[in-house]
């Protein structure tokens, strides 16, 4: 046999431990701001967030090691490759949570969710703010991770997608809470 | 300047996207679960983060078991490899349950914030864990196997679709288990 459930047990609970303590941290954040409950078409935003930005993380992740892999990608900040890489993340993360700001809001009569005093604007400003946040932090936590575990000679295919998924969802959190204290 | 990042990643972050907006309607909808019992909505990504990680591991070993040919793709079903996979899957999903339960309700007790009680989180992550648990595991070794027979490789399909179909399963399965138990009274 290859696998022993002790030996996956044993392996995994560890990090799963810190990625719960981090998810937990976020869920605080919710609770604190009763907002979110006052207004609970908020609280569909929530998984969109979380979801969309460990997604695009997760790509230019594994893109940024694939590159460190084949040597497109040296450690310079300056490489053509990677500013590619950083430029297409900006106009996806741009793109897409535009289009899922509109969805959201052009479904929401169907849900039957309160909206509460959002107008489409302070929505549009909130979601904006939010994924244009989000695509600088998700960028940013890419590379950073990337770039570390390739110097430190650790395969970076293993470690940006746990990193970036799970800082993504204590982020997304935060960064959604920040634009709504200042919008509404 | 390439544009091959965009226009390859785009109409799939779409699709997940879309997801994302329907698991995040459910969790609209449990607005007044996340009222009547204070505590609930702070173990919320934490559950929903650790399906997600928990089952795309689960999909990322049995592809590369696939591949370094520990398992047979005709029959993923009967091979002993698979089974214990299950099984590591189950337990791990009940201990981190527990695990999450006991961090959400000691931050909260500590940071005097109102929340029920620890057995009434350990019930909800765990019937939720292994409920969603039961469902992902299925859709996870189909995804395996039909990714497989179509020659396409399962450790480029099986984590994205994952992890969106997953969120919405999860809060579903939340949903109903908390509904269903405090309706029974069980939790307070």
């Amino acid at each position: 046999m290859r696998y022993s459930k002790e030996k996956i047990l044993s392996e995994s609970i560890p990090l799963l431990a810190l990625c719960a303590v981090l998810e937990i941290a976020g869920g605080q954040l919710l609770n604190n701001e009763k907002i979110f409950i006052a207004i609970p078409f908020l609280l569909t935003t929530i998984p969109v967030v979380n979801g969309l930005f460990g997604n695009l993380g997760c790509i230019l992740g594994a893109r940024l090691a694939t590159g460190l892999h084949l040597g497109q990608i040296d450690l310079s900040l300056k490489n053509k490759e990677l500013r590619e890489n950083v430029i297409q993340t900006v106009i996806l993360g741009l793109l897409i949570i535009l289009f899922l700001t509109a969805f959201i809001w052009a479904v929401s009569p169907l849900t039957g969710l309160s909206t509460g005093p959002l107008s489409p604007l302070k929505f549009i400003i909130i979601m904006l703010g939010a994924g244009l946040l989000m695509t600088i932090i998700i960028t940013v936590m890419s590379v950073v991770s990337a770039f570390l575990s390739f110097k430190k000679g650790i395969d970076p295919d293993n470690t940006v997608v746990p990193v970036v998924s799970t800082t993504g969802d204590l982020m997304g959190i935060t960064t959604l809470i920040i634009m709504v204290g200042l919008v509404l | 300047m390439k544009l091959d990042m965009v226009k390859q990643s785009l109409p799939f972050l779409i699709i997940c996207g879309i997801g994302e907006v329907f698991a995040g309607t459910i969790f609209g909808f449990m607005k007044d679960l996340f009222i009547d019992y204070p505590g609930l909505i702070v173990i919320m990504p934490a559950v929903i983060g650790m399906r997600g990680n928990i089952v795309t591991t689960l999909g990322s070993r049995l592809g590369s078991s696939i591949h370094l040919g520990v398992i047979d793709p005709e029959n993923v079903l009967k091979s002993p490899e698979t089974k214990e996979n299950i099984h590591a899957t189950l337990m791990l999903s009940v201990v981190m349950g527990v695990i999450t339960s006991v961090v959400a309700y000691t931050s909260s007790i500590s940071a005097g914030v109102k929340t029920i009680t620890l057995p009434s989180l350990i019930m909800v992550t765990v019937l939720s864990a292994l409920i969603s648990g039961a469902i992902l595991i299925i859709i996870t070794i189909w995804i395996v196997i039909l990714s497989f027979s179509k020659g396409l490789d399962p450790d480029n399909v099986t984590a994205p679709i994952l992890t969106t179909v997953g969120d919405i399963i999860t809060i579903f399965c939340i949903y109903f288990i908390v509904v269903i138990l405090g309706g029974l009274g069980v939790i307070s």
